[in-house]
């Protein structure tokens, strides 16, 4: 049934217009994955106001198409000029660089594209596998329970972000209270506008995530005004023998399992299956002194994890509404904007969305390959466009990004305030995606917090009768109070030594 | 055994550097929390409507989640502004302006930003934004070590580009209205 269902809309989505801006996405994707400081988050988010054209189908293909490449395209620079162009592709520098370098870029290229379409394909087939299974759970949850995963997402991605747990939930307290500003949906009674009508319709995702990580990024970047000489080898042979490229079959299955459970762990993000990856292969190899030196395990393991977390980050955020990373979180916003709230009524209500979201994967990963393929020679140019100019250009983006969402030049005013603000709390070490987390979760988590407490006429026994809720609750505060508990255990243990 | 002391030496002058710069961080985060828990509470207290909004049966009203997430935000800020408490002596006036004056790029580029959006109702949309690509590029493109004359005709052609790309992309496009 599901079969018949992905294959329906991978056959809506093979038109020449959809694969024509799938083709776009995808070289999109590549060039600004390429680009160092040009994150997959980023790419998404300053891409997004060219989907709001597109009907739903094409859009999802398109955020699909960008995601998908923008991962590979953060491969390229880590190979060759040793900078990754995003955060995950740090570790495929260690082997990539150095191939490169030997005078096989070419080669270190195709090992990485070869190893994330198979990844990525990978992390699809177990998408679909596990997301009715989980869904078919979580559609037994009611409001208790759904109160408690908005508070354990929440918690949880603010515990494994980057700097402090507690500077994390400080942060996603100040993110839900920008999802509460404008009218309260059951009372209507407005919060946190200054009693102006400038913020009477809220602060909508879109320009708080462009500034968080569009602007932010692009602050950050532009007060460098050196002139770097970077050497950008000269791509010949692009293909390894196939011998050697089949050779490393058990390291892309390895990689992509690592990648896809790892990736869909919220929050754990695919910075740390890759790395997962890496090190694992290095422990199983015989020869682990060859790592660090060009060898193609150590490109292969990173890129099919990198490409697998994919798939694996959509699970949560399909299935339970949560999402996994900043990525997704972009994502989700996006999808709001397009009318389509991710979780487990989605399964139910709109199916063709699900499998509308497996086929764009299906498609962004085969044409990642094809374009990735036929454009490896060219890919050291992207690496020649000045920082400087992608800078202007993106900051350009942004302000046409958080405008176009509903024409009001108040969100470009957000958008430039959230971008300021991203900017000092990076300054400040004090990380930046739980706010972001907060807003799309907050709604969730009040919603369902009133709705539970008006249906048990006020009464919290609710989430400690439900086993499901009290697990979760109990989890909440375990991670909450972790920061205090590790020292705290070695200090006994110290003591006792 | 000199080298040792030596090293031993460095690890714990960049172990107690290390400290400082954390306090320094927890201070400030401190009072950017507290900033922001105050904006929060500011506008919380001057909201009559919803100081007075009443508990509905079991619904805990719209102030609910509002005050518990303030005082989160607050105590947090006090928190780290207690942690951070014993570099509070050592902040001094003319290190923090010269902080602050590393990041006037930064800064600049943001508020050149906030000018553009101002100049829009005026000049339209691809005028105000080649106004802003063509300047910052300039100086960037001087700050690398472009002589002048290469300077102004890279950053005019690269401006007038990125404005034709932007036009044809999201007004003709895709019909946004930000240039009308």
């Amino acid at each position: 049934m599901l079969s018949f269902d992905f294959l329906n809309s991978l056959a809506g989505l093979i038109t020449p217009i959809s694969l024509l801006i799938a083709v776009l996405g995808v070289a999109l994707g590549i060039v600004l994955g390429a680009l160092p400081g040009v994150s997959s988050t980023m790419a998404l988010a300053i891409l997004l106001p060219v989907t709001f054209t597109m009907d739903q189908s094409n859009a999802i293909l398109f955020l699909m198409t960008i995601f998908v490449s923008s991962v590979f395209g953060g491969s390229v620079s880590a190979i060759l000029i040793n900078i990754p162009g995003t955060p995950a592709a740090i570790v495929t520098q260690f082997d990539g660089y150095p191939m490169s370098r030997s005078g096989r870029p070419g080669e270190a290229l195709a090992y990485a594209l070869f190893s994330s379409t198979a990844g990525g394909l990978l992390g699809l087939l177990i998408l679909s596998m596990a997301a009715p299974l989980l869904v078919s759970v979580a559609l037994e949850f009611k409001s208790p329970e759904f109160t408690m995963i908005a508070a354990f997402g929440l918690v949880l991605l603010a515990f494994s972000s980057s700097g402090s747990t507690i500077k994390g939930i400080i942060v996603g307290a100040i993110g839900l209270i920008c999802g509460m500003v404008g009218f309260d949906m059951m009372t209507d009674v407005e919060r946190f506008t200054f009693g102006g009508s400038a913020l009477q319709s809220g602060i909508d995702v879109v320009p708080l995530t462009v500034g968080l990580f569009g602007l932010a990024e692009v602050l950050k970047n532009v007060a460098d005004r050196s002139n770097k000489n970077i050497s950008i080898p000269k791509i010949t042979r692009i293909l390894p023998p196939l011998k050697k490229l089949l050779s490393t079959w058990k390291v892309m299955i390895r990689g992509s399992v690592a990648g896809v459970f790892v990736g869909a762990i919220p929050a754990a993000g695919s910075a740390v299956a890759v790395a997962i990856a890496y090190a694992n292969e290095v422990k199983l190899s015989k020869t682990p002194e060859k790592f660090g030196t060009g060898c193609a395990e150590g490109i292969v393991a990173p890129e099919a994890a990198n490409s697998a977390g994919v798939g694996g980050s959509l699970i949560p955020m399909m299935t339970l509404g949560i999402p996994g990373d900043t990525i997704t979180a972009v994502l989700m916003g996006a999808l709001l904007v397009h009318g389509l709230r991710p979780g487990p009524m989605l399964f139910t209500s709109n199916p063709e969305f699900v499998t509308g979201v497996y086929a764009a994967l299906f498609i962004a990963l085969i044409l990642t390959f094809i374009v990735g393929l036929l454009s490896l020679r060219w890919m050291a140019a992207v690496m020649r466009i000045p920082t400087r100019v992608m800078m202007v250009l993106i900051a350009l983006l942004c302000i046409i990004g958080a405008f176009s969402i509903r024409s009001n030049i108040v969100d470009v005013y957000v958008m430039i305030s959230f971008g300021c603000l991203g900017y000092i709390m990076n300054l400040l070490k004090i990380p930046v995606a739980p706010l972001a987390f907060g807003l799309i979760l907050g709604p969730m988590l009040e919603e369902n917090l009133r709705r539970t407490l008006m249906i048990s006429r006020g009464s919290w026994e609710v989430f400690i009768d439900r086993p499901i809720a009290l697990g979760l609750l109990v989890a909440i505060v375990l991670f909450i109070l972790a920061p205090f508990i590790k020292p705290l255990i070695r200090r006994i243990r110290f003591s006792m030594a | 055994m000199v080298k040792l002391d030596s090293n031993e030496g460095n690890t714990q002058k960049h172990a107690s550097s290390m400290k400082r710069s954390e306090c320094f961080l927890d201070l400030w985060a401190g009072f950017f929390f507290i900033l922001i828990a105050g904006i929060g509470w500011y506008s919380h207290i001057i909201n009559e409507r919803l100081a007075t909004a009443l508990i509905m049966g079991g619904d805990p009203g719209p102030a609910f989640l509002a005050k518990i997430t303030l005082w989160i935000i607050t105590l947090g800020g006090v928190g780290y502004l207690l942690k951070g408490s014993r570099c509070l002596s050592e902040i001094r006036l003319n290190i923090f302006l010269q902080e602050i004056a590393k990041h006037k790029v930064s800064f600049s580029f943001a508020t050149s930003i906030g000018l553009l959006v101002v100049l829009v109702p005026i000049t339209g949309f691809t005028v105000s934004a080649f106004l802003f690509s063509f300047l910052w590029l300039l100086w960037l493109s001087l700050g690398a070590g472009i002589s002048r004359k290469g300077a102004i005709l890279f950053s005019g052609a690269v401006s007038v580009a990125i404005c034709i790309f932007l036009y044809i992309v999201f007004f003709y496009l895709l019909n946004i209205k930000l240039y009308g």
